[in-house]
């Protein structure tokens, strides 16, 4: 009864630096809609006490059930939104695919969410005469091809002329930037500069 | 994630603030409430006991009763004059961290409760006196000391920020190429995976052997 289990699901998410999002803590979470719902029935009998009797001294502990409910509430919400955000943040860096070790970690629902939001974010980018990619050219490009190293075995790579480049590893290429860019995001390729 | 300084409702920062603990005076009896002091085993608070209560809990109470009739909250130990003294005398010296990780937005509640107007006016002052001592850790880029106990919270992101922004300044008067970066993000799960990876490589040779 003191909302600490709610507090310390958020920390939980907070303090998750080893990996880029914490497993759904589905357990706890339950726990604690528990929680709130005990705190509502018990708040609720009290309230038809009161009515009958009207007796004051129901009133502290009726306000603090309530305020502990509040305060569940948005530590549960919280939580749920902060991974969402997460999850943003991961479609940008990582681009529209989810790896397995991120995807045991999340629940359905939050994987339809990712789909759905990876869905909006390509039609908007669709929807302009030229297709604006806005994941390239993060940073002002200064020419059009660049020198790239590779730094694992990727296979082949198609380029829009229709030329192949098998991308070995540790294997040097001159570029198109706009076609390379998004593997160097991916840690694929390394940016050669002299 | 973008912060921002006004505290929304899903704002983990402004949530682990309010589970802040406050010293409260109880103001009358309070039946059922004897489980918020711990070092009582009673059911119920008596007038006049002192119990720490946690502040999301004052504000809801404050919220809804417009005057307090229950509680009379304290201005908690740290902002009370001993310290406020040192803070006048040099602010810079203090490690605002280990007071309070969150000492503006913690001192920031609290002045509601202060009649005085005392602590407004003293987190302002610290602030104020602060802030060139924090630009200057800003401008040493190569300061690799970690500041994060000597620093209030949002002191450090200002911080860090600062220095990054620093820096990339210095690069860009250097007129250093621009060069596409891995993103943060998929170093640290690499670095992870790699991790992962190597102790799964342990685990199957020590089974070999």
């Amino acid at each position: 009864m003191s909302g600490q289990r709610a507090f310390n699901l958020l920390k939980e998410h907070q303090q998750t630096t080893d990996r880029l999002i914490s497993n759904f803590n589905s357990e706890d979470l339950r726990a604690i809609l528990e929680e709130i719902n005990i705190a509502f029935q018990e708040n609720h009998q009290d309230a038809l006490k009161f009515q009958e009797t009207r007796d004051k001294t129901l009133f502290p502990m009726i306000g603090y059930r309530h305020a502990l409910l509040q305060r569940n509430l948005r530590c549960t919400l919280a939580y749920l939104y902060n991974r969402l955000m997460k999850l943003k943040e991961i479609r940008w860096h990582l681009g529209p695919v989810i790896t397995p070790d991120i995807k045991e970690a999340l629940t359905e629902p939050e994987i339809q969410w990712f789909n759905n939001y990876s869905k909006l974010l390509t039609n908007y980018m669709t929807s302009f005469p030229d297709a604006i990619n806005l994941m390239t050219d993060i940073k002002p490009p200064k020419a059009l091809f660049i020198e790239v190293k590779c730094l694992i075995d990727h296979g082949k790579l198609e380029l829009e002329n229709g030329e192949t480049v098998l991308l070995q590893r540790n294997s040097i290429h001159y570029l198109p930037r706009t076609e390379c860019e998004h593997l160097i995001r991916q840690g694929i390729l390394e940016h050669i500069s002299h | 994630m973008k912060r921002t300084y006004y505290p929304n409702y899903f704002s983990i920062d402004d949530i682990i603030v309010t589970q802040e603990k406050i010293p409260c005076i109880t103001e009358q009896e309070l039946s059922n409430l004897g489980f918020l002091d711990q070092s009582h085993s009673s059911t119920d608070l008596k007038a006049n006991q002192e119990v720490q209560l946690p502040l999301w809990y004052i504000l809801q109470v404050q919220k809804e009763r417009g005057r307090n009739q229950f509680y009379d909250v304290k201005i908690p130990n740290i902002y009370k004059s001993t310290y406020s003294e040192i803070c006048k005398a040099d602010a810079t010296a203090v490690d605002l961290g280990k007071l309070n990780k969150h000492f503006y937005e913690l001192g920031r509640y609290v002045s509601h409760f202060d009649r005085n107007g005392f602590v407004g006016r003293m987190i302002y002052e610290t602030c104020r006196s602060r802030m060139k001592y924090l630009k200057d850790l800003c401008n040493n880029i190569n300061n690799e000391q970690r500041n994060e106990s000597r620093l209030d919270h949002i002191e450090y992101h200002l911080f860090l920020e600062g220095s990054k922004t620093n820096k990339k300044f210095s690069e860009w008067l250097q007129e250093s190429t621009v060069n596409i970066k891995t993103s943060e993000m998929v170093v640290n799960h690499r670095k992870r995976k790699r991790a992962l990876m190597e102790a799964e490589n342990a685990i199957a040779g020590s089974q070999k052997t």
